[in-house]
């Protein structure tokens, strides 16, 4: 995939999710994780730039098919959420569209306002609360209108440790539950095999996948039990060879831009 | 609880220094000894006769035609501006040609000093409320319509991207993204336009007129009566200030969500 102002941003990128599956993928920065997924969501346009390949979703490519009609769910890496909405209202938003009932629209909003423990705070504006409910805000609107596949940009990029963990702990107890497709973007390793079955690592510009790895840890897992585990420090070591050498390679990219 | 204590401290001395200052005024303008004077009382009115003549002017009548009739162009001036500059602010936000063109006129008038307009509006539309409205209008428009195009201007795309990812249309996206953003930079410029637009009424009841408190006040200012003039100013002091403040509590409630408000 090729932008018309010059920069070949993808090439031969192929990998498969299958449904129900958490997918991370891993790669250093501008190595094209976020063009990929911005791919994926039909939100580049053939203006912007031009896409060689197939993007198939159930065997249809998703540019024949029209895009996703709000099938498809995206936690980006700042919230977005609207800050002349309460929180309650954020998360009506998706349903709002699809024109549900208010009192049905209300009740949805709830039930997933008290599964990630917002509840107190529906009726705060986003600039009211911390980063880290932000972000709980966000994760539950994509969740609240049901998408078939979501993905998610960074989203806890911005938090600190403590509160990463916590939402990467209610993260997999969601998914657990609700069995959604996620393909999760991340530059973090430690929070790619602590998420994902598979690891899908990018190589520096233009991003290609070097390598896909399968996690061994069984889910529903514990992020604050495995951190600490000795398999996790060697599976951690094992792929960070790999890893190592793709970050210092963007490192020096993005210092010295050719 | 300190607060608060320090609060009515303050409120406290306010109320001292005017005082003082009122009394001092009095005193320098022949209020106490008699013949004793620092100021010429037809050039520095004595406060006690401006509060004297104040009555004056509401009694006889003259008060409530000549405020009613400030006010009305003021609020039609208001009106008009804001509906102009809105209607405008979208066209450019959204006709990139339009902007483009008229870009350096809309700047250009906006740069004239507001008020060099009164004449000619008067010697268009006569001494009547029209040209008054029409200054008015004229000074509250270019407020509103700046703040709409920068509002339309900066919608936030990822906001855009978040509606049509959860499948929105442009409606929603309208509904849910741009009418909220721009209502945000219309409502902060609504304070200013307030006072522009009593500001506009009154300039041009001072270039021509037959009635309203502006005229009354340049009527006044003819005769030496500044005991009138003073008393006006006092009035006009008293509607700006509570019109401002109205419009404050207005713009807190409505961008309750901005994060510039928080614990006002």
């Amino acid at each position: 995939m090729r932008f018309h102002q010059g920069v070949e941003a993808l090439r031969d990128v192929g990998f498969e999710v299958r449904s129900g599956e958490l997918v991370a993928l891993l790669g250093p920065s501008g190595c094209g994780k976020s063009t990929a997924l911005n791919a994926i969501a039909s939100l580049i346009s053939p203006e912007e730039a031009e896409i060689t390949g197939k993007i198939l979703v159930d065997g249809v490519d998703i540019r024949e098919r029209a895009g996703w009609d709000g099938n498809l769910g995206y936690v980006f890496q700042r919230d977005t959420l609207f800050p002349w909405r309460t929180a309650r209202q954020n998360v009506e938003a998706g349903l709002e569209i699809r024109g549900m009932k208010k009192a049905e629209r209300q009740r949805r909003a709830q039930e997933l306002i008290d599964l990630v423990g917002l509840t107190g705070f529906e009726d705060y504006f986003p600039h009211q609360i911390s980063g880290g409910m932000r972000q709980r805000a966000s994760l539950i609107r994509t969740l609240a209108y049901d998408p078939q596949v979501i993905l998610m940009d960074e989203p806890f990029g911005a938090l600190d440790a403590q509160t990463r963990m916590i939402l990467q702990a209610e993260l997999i107890r969601i998914w657990a539950a609700q069995r959604k497709t996620i393909l999760f973007v991340t530059h973090d390793l430690a929070e790619a095999i602590t998420l994902a079955e598979r690891v899908i690592l990018f190589s520096k510009r233009p991003g290609t996948v070097n390598r896909i790895c399968e996690v061994p840890f069984l889910h529903p897992r514990d992020p604050f039990e495995l951190y600490g585990s000795k398999e996790f420090a060697e599976f951690h070591a094992d792929i960070w060879r790999t890893v190592s050498e793709e970050f210092r390679g963007g490192a020096r990219e993005a210092a010295w831009p050719s | 609880m300190a607060v608060m204590k320090g609060q009515r401290f303050i409120a406290l001395q306010r109320l001292l220094l005017l005082s003082g200052l009122v009394l001092l005024w009095e005193a320098t303008t022949g209020g106490f000894v008699p013949g004793w004077k620092l100021f010429e009382t037809a050039l520095l009115a004595r406060p006690s006769l401006i509060a004297v003549d104040l009555v004056d002017y509401a009694q006889s009548g003259l008060f409530l035609t000549d405020a009613r009739r400030t006010l009305l162009e003021a609020f039609l001036g208001l009106f008009f501006g804001v509906t102009g500059g809105v209607a405008l602010g979208l066209l450019f936000g959204y006709w990139r040609t339009a902007a483009a063109v008229l870009e350096p006129v809309m700047v250009a008038l906006n740069s004239l000093p507001r008020i060099t307009v009164a004449p000619i509006l008067i010697l268009w539309f006569g001494l009547g409320m029209t040209s008054k409205v029409l200054l008015s209008l004229f000074t509250v428009f270019f407020v509103i319509f700046f703040n709409t195009l920068i509002g339309v201007r900066s919608v936030d795309p990822e906001l855009v991207k978040a509606v049509k990812v959860m499948g929105g249309g442009p409606r929603h996206v309208a509904r849910m993204v741009v009418v909220p953003s721009v209502c945000s930079w219309i409502f902060a410029a609504l304070r200013t336009s307030v006072s522009f637009a009593l500001t506009g009424a009154v300039v041009g009841e001072f270039v021509g007129s037959s009635s309203g408190l502006g005229y009354r006040m340049l009527l006044a200012a003819g005769l030496l009566h500044t005991e009138r003039v003073f008393a006006i100013m006092l009035i006009l002091m008293v509607v700006g200030v509570s019109l401002v403040e109205v419009s404050r509590r207005v713009e807190r409630y409505l961008l309750r969500w901005s994060p510039g408000f928080t614990g006002m």
